[in-house]
């Protein structure tokens, strides 16, 4: 796989650079340097889908910040960085400028994206095979650059360009002739989105206008992966073997789409602001595909055994997209608020697709010759949605030691889907469904002489669902207290409770609760050289819901349950040249995947110099699932161990 | 079951605007605007015209300066953002900049340092200074009325700090995003740090920000993309579609319809760890109203591995533009 660690840094770095010319003048940036290695026993695939550290060289942090002379090309600049090198994921921004010439943003993100779980998608994980079937291993490297011209004029013109680029292999299965066959996945998917666009500041009203244009080009290959010729059905059907001498197929996906924003901000009196905004984002996408496969295979679609099959697609898909607001915040009193909105959004989705499918050396069941059969297929689809929230609220922030709010909203659903396609979704196309939210809320906190408690309530009202887990009622609690004396103790805990259920429609009794519950203790009884932490919490999570088995039509609950508990302790001593940090976490779940997890974090710096500090570290990662669990058990467990060495550079 | 008119809501709206109209009326009408001023020290001096002013800029001359004192403080400063050169070109001279938010620091001076005599901010009565200039309003975000407004409990110093900040962080803010958040969001941040499967927060510059926004209003923390989208398809961009044969995204649902963003115990972040579970969660009829979502035929045998995971065969599960069920 290509790596583009270089070019962004490359280019910020001698960006920053070619505005030295009085570069002793300016500060150096800090850094920290060094290498990694890892370390790992167990199941390396579920080490690199969670955590992912992989060895080699790593830019941990680089910040630099400068006031640059004032005839080189920037004023002002700020460099940071972070995690560059040895993945899964590094990150790079500048932001550079003349006060009143130009202001430069750039974002360079790169993120490793694994997965190789032994329990995800694999009919094999029985039989003792691990990984399953759908894995993957891919970058994505995200570039934002916005430049704003003359940034604190009146008229700023603003130029912007988003770039993210999602590249790498996997595997993925394909269902054909009633089998599954694993198949090598290639994709390469880009996303563009230019920008231009004018920001206004007249004092008494204020906004933007900003036209996009994003451009979407997505390839997908896939071929049958070598040795996968026999699928995931051993068995005979109705007599024959289903296998596959090979498959390969290539996806292509175009789409462009416009974006016009436009927000505008005013104050007509002096206690009333108003905001105003629009979007609207209208895309036109097409996609082709053409598949060849050869093989012995069975339809039960068209009643015959075939030996191959050329399978082309073309599709075409739209969407018209807007969304309209109108705020006002109005000043009651000094520090009393009241705001108010209205925010409509609606989407419409056009689709067609002509499936085309030539089906080689056909025979009926009988096996009689029939030679080749072309079928094609007209699928349109269309879908219309609406959604319009009307929310007020009166804010308090400020009424001595109390901060109090209150609210209500209401958000009205209309969802209406068309077309054959639709048929996958509900009983008859052009079904309609629409859907009433109601929000009632309040929320109230106190803060005096270092303590904090605060409580919120939220319940929502829901009128009828469109999918089965729509709730009918669903109530949120929040509770928070807090308290810290000068540097010396900070305690905290909250309390998270969410509880939803539709449980007036008994065909469906769908409920879910979440709790949270975590607590923090930081001391630092030696000043600065000596901090303590100590963090226990508890989340549990019931879910249940009525549903029909496939295969027999029979009505069961079913039910998720998470109740897990976490301990973690640390320490950071900072003594002379050393600074220590340290830390250790424990958790445990039980319930539908029962595991736990052991954390160790040591990170040791010395100060061998003024400015040079030396520094290692050691992280370990064990994670174990109940043998008796299931799904993957002891194919789940690992145990990883990194360990590093930086060279700290602290001008 | 019940339901709520379209006309009844605008009824309503009419009411509650109408209703907090005259409030505001009758208020312009009889009370003064408040204008969030800090307040000065008693021992601040105003500038004085004239003679008196250059008496006092010869007095304030011979006076040490503010970096002899706050020397790494004032050094610092060369490259903060607000000490940004002037619309002139100019870079602010360290010591008026200074007195820009503190004020007149002469008689601080002359007591030898007296932390009495100098503005300080502090707290939510601190934070208005900030607010005097970055009073924000704007489509998402308000300093005013959103969910961290100026408060006793939160408030703009929880956050930033304009002599204190991180190096490795933009706008100003004292500690690093994850840690900030979990003053208070400690539940959350805890999900982050022990769930076996979750965003790299904090690794790699991915923060709490991405995803939130800290000044936007309540009921609006979750960023949206340009499009209208959540923030989740900012970077998972091949996700958005359009697609002929959509699926949650975007029809009924949305992405949290099936995952959890901050972190789960389940693979792929989903909310089931067994994935045939999530789906028929929506994917059954068993009477009661008409919801969307189709129930799978009776050769979905959930006895045999290979349909226990539908996304054996259903690998299109966001949205596909060849296949109808979602097969490729």
């Amino acid at each position: 796989m290509k790596s583009a660690v270089r070019p962004p840094l490359l280019a910020s770095l001698l960006f920053a650079a070619s505005a030295l010319p009085a570069a002793g003048q300016q500060p150096l940036p800090e850094f920290e340097l060094g290498y990694r290695f890892v370390d790992v026993s167990g199941n390396e695939q579920m080490y690199r889908t969670q955590i992912n550290d992989r060895p080699g060289v790593l830019l941990r942090m680089l910040a630099w910040d400068a006031a640059g002379p004032m005839d080189g090309i920037f004023d002002y600049a700020h460099l940071d960085a972070s995690d560059i090198g040895a993945g899964p994921a590094g990150m790079l921004r500048l932001t550079a400028g003349q006060a009143n010439t130009y202001r430069l943003s750039f974002t360079w993100r790169r993120t490793n994206f694994y997965s190789a779980l032994p329990a995800f998608a694999n009919p094999f994980l029985d039989d003792g095979i691990v990984p399953g079937q759908h894995t993957y291993n891919r970058v994505r490297n995200i570039y934002d650059a916005t430049l704003e011209i003359f940034p604190n004029k009146k008229f700023t013109p603003i130029l912007g360009y988003t770039r993210n680029v999602f590249v790498g292999p996997g595997q993925t299965t394909y269902h054909v002739s009633e089998n599954e066959f694993a198949l090598d996945q290639d994709v390469h998917s880009v996303d563009e989105e230019y920008r231009i666009g004018l920001r206004f500041d007249l004092s008494w009203i204020r906004g933007a206008v900003i036209q996009g244009r994003r451009r979407y080009r997505f390839e997908e290959t896939d071929t049958l992966k070598p040795g996968g010729n026999g699928g995931n059905v051993s068995f005979p059907i109705l007599g024959r073997d289903v296998t596959a001498d090979g498959i390969d197929r290539t996806t292509q996906n175009k789409i462009n789409t416009p974006v016009t924003s436009v927000w505008v901000a005013g104050q007509p009196v002096s206690r009333v602001k108003l905001v105003g905004s629009y979007v609207r984002a209208d895309a036109s996408g097409e996609a082709t595909s053409l598949e060849a496969d050869s093989g012995s295979f069975v339809s039960f679609q068209i009643a015959r055994f075939f030996a191959g099959l050329n399978d082309g697609i073309t599709s075409k898909a739209d969407t018209d997209y807007w969304r309209g607001s109108v705020r006002a915040d109005v000043n009651l009193a000094p520090n009393i608020d009241f705001t108010g909105g209205w925010t409509e959004r609606s989407r419409t989705l056009e689709g067609q697709a002509l499936i085309s499918s030539l089906y080689l050396d056909t025979s009926t069941f009988g096996q009689v010759p029939l030679g080749d059969l072309l079928r094609a297929v007209q699928e349109n689809t269309s879908l219309e949605r609406d959604d319009r929230t009307l929310d007020t609220s009166v804010n308090a922030r400020w009424l001595g030691c109390f901060s109090v709010n209150a609210g209500w909203s209401q958000t009205h659903q209309d969802v209406e889907f068309n077309g054959e396609g639709a048929e996958e979704l509900v009983d008859q196309p052009g079904e309609e469904f629409t859907r009433t939210v109601n929000t009632y809320g309040a929320g109230v906190t106190w803060s005096s002489m270092g303590w904090t408690v605060g409580a919120d309530y939220r319940r929502d009202d829901g009128n009828r669902p469109i999918l089965r887990t729509d709730f009918s009622d669903r109530d949120r609690y929040k509770f928070r207290a807090s308290y810290a004396w000068k540097d010396l103790v900070r305690v905290g805990g909250t309390w998270r409770e969410s509880r939803a259920d539709n449980n007036d429609i008994p065909e469906i009794a769908y409920e879910t609760r979440v709790r949270e519950v975590a607590g923090d203790l930081e001391v630092g009884p030696i000043g600065k050289i000596l901090t303590l932490r100590f963090s226990a919490g508890e989340f549990r999570v019931d879910r249940d819901i009525l549903i029909r088995v496939p295969q027999d039509f029979s009505i069961v609950p079913q039910a998720q349950n998470e109740i897990g508990h976490t301990w973690e302790g640390g320490l950071h001593v900072a003594w002379k040249k050393l600074a220590l940090d340290g830390s250790f976490l424990w958790m445990g779940n039980q319930g539908s995947i029962p595991f736990t997890a052991n954390r160790v974090r040591v990170r040791a710096e010395y100060d061998v110099g003024h400015n040079v500090g030396v520094a290692g570290e050691w992280l370990r990662d064990q994670y174990g699932e109940d043998p008796a669990f299931d799904q993957a058990g002891l194919l789940a467990d690992y145990n990883a161990n990194r360990y590093g060495i930086f060279v700290h550079w602290k001008p | 079951m019940r339901s709520r008119g379209r006309s009844g809501t605008t009824r309503l709206a009419a009411v509650v605007f109408g209703l907090v109209g005259a409030v505001v009326w009758a208020q312009s009408a009889s009370t003064p605007t408040p204008t969030p001023v800090p307040s000065e020290p008693s021992a601040a001096v105003s500038p004085t015209p004239g003679t008196a002013a250059a008496g006092a800029a010869e007095k304030a001359a011979e006076l040490p300066k503010c970096g002899d004192c706050h020397t790494d403080t004032v050094a610092a400063f060369a490259s903060n953002p607000h000490n940004r050169p002037s619309k002139k070109g100019q870079r602010a001279d360290p010591e008026e900049a200074c007195s820009l938010c503190h004020g007149d620091g002469t008689k601080h001076i002359e007591s030898g340092g007296d932390a009495t005599l100098i503005q300080t901010f502090h707290g939510a009565e601190g934070a208005e200074m900030c607010l005097s200039c970055h009073d924000k309003n704007d489509e998402h975000a308000s300093f005013a009325v959103g969910f961290h407004a100026n408060s006793p409990a939160v408030n703009c110093l929880s956050c930033h700090s304009v002599h204190g900040s991180v190096k490795t962080e933009q706008s100003l803010l004292a500690r690093t995003p994850g840690e900030l958040c979990q003053t208070c969001h400690n539940g959350i941040s805890a999900a982050f740090r022990n769930k076996p499967y979750v965003h790299r927060l904090d690794r790699g510059g991915m923060t709490c920000l991405d995803c939130h926004s800290p000044h936007d209003r309540r009921g609006h923390s979750v960023k949206l993309t340009r499009e209208g989208d959540l923030a989740c398809l900012n970077c998972h961009s091949e996700l958005r579609g359009p697609f002929v044969f959509d699926h949650v995204t975007g029809s009924a649902g949305d992405c949290l319809s099936c995952h959890e963003a901050h972190g789960s115990n389940n693979p792929k972040m989903l909310q089931w760890a067994n994935v045939s579970q999530l789906c028929l969660s929506c994917h059954s009829k068993t009477g009661g109203p008409a919801t969307a979502g189709g129930q799978p035929p009776s050769f979905h045998d959930l006895t045999l591995p290979r349909y226990r995971n539908c996304t054996s065969c259903h690998v299109a599960v966001h949205g596909s533009n060849l296949s109808p069920a979602l097969l490729k």
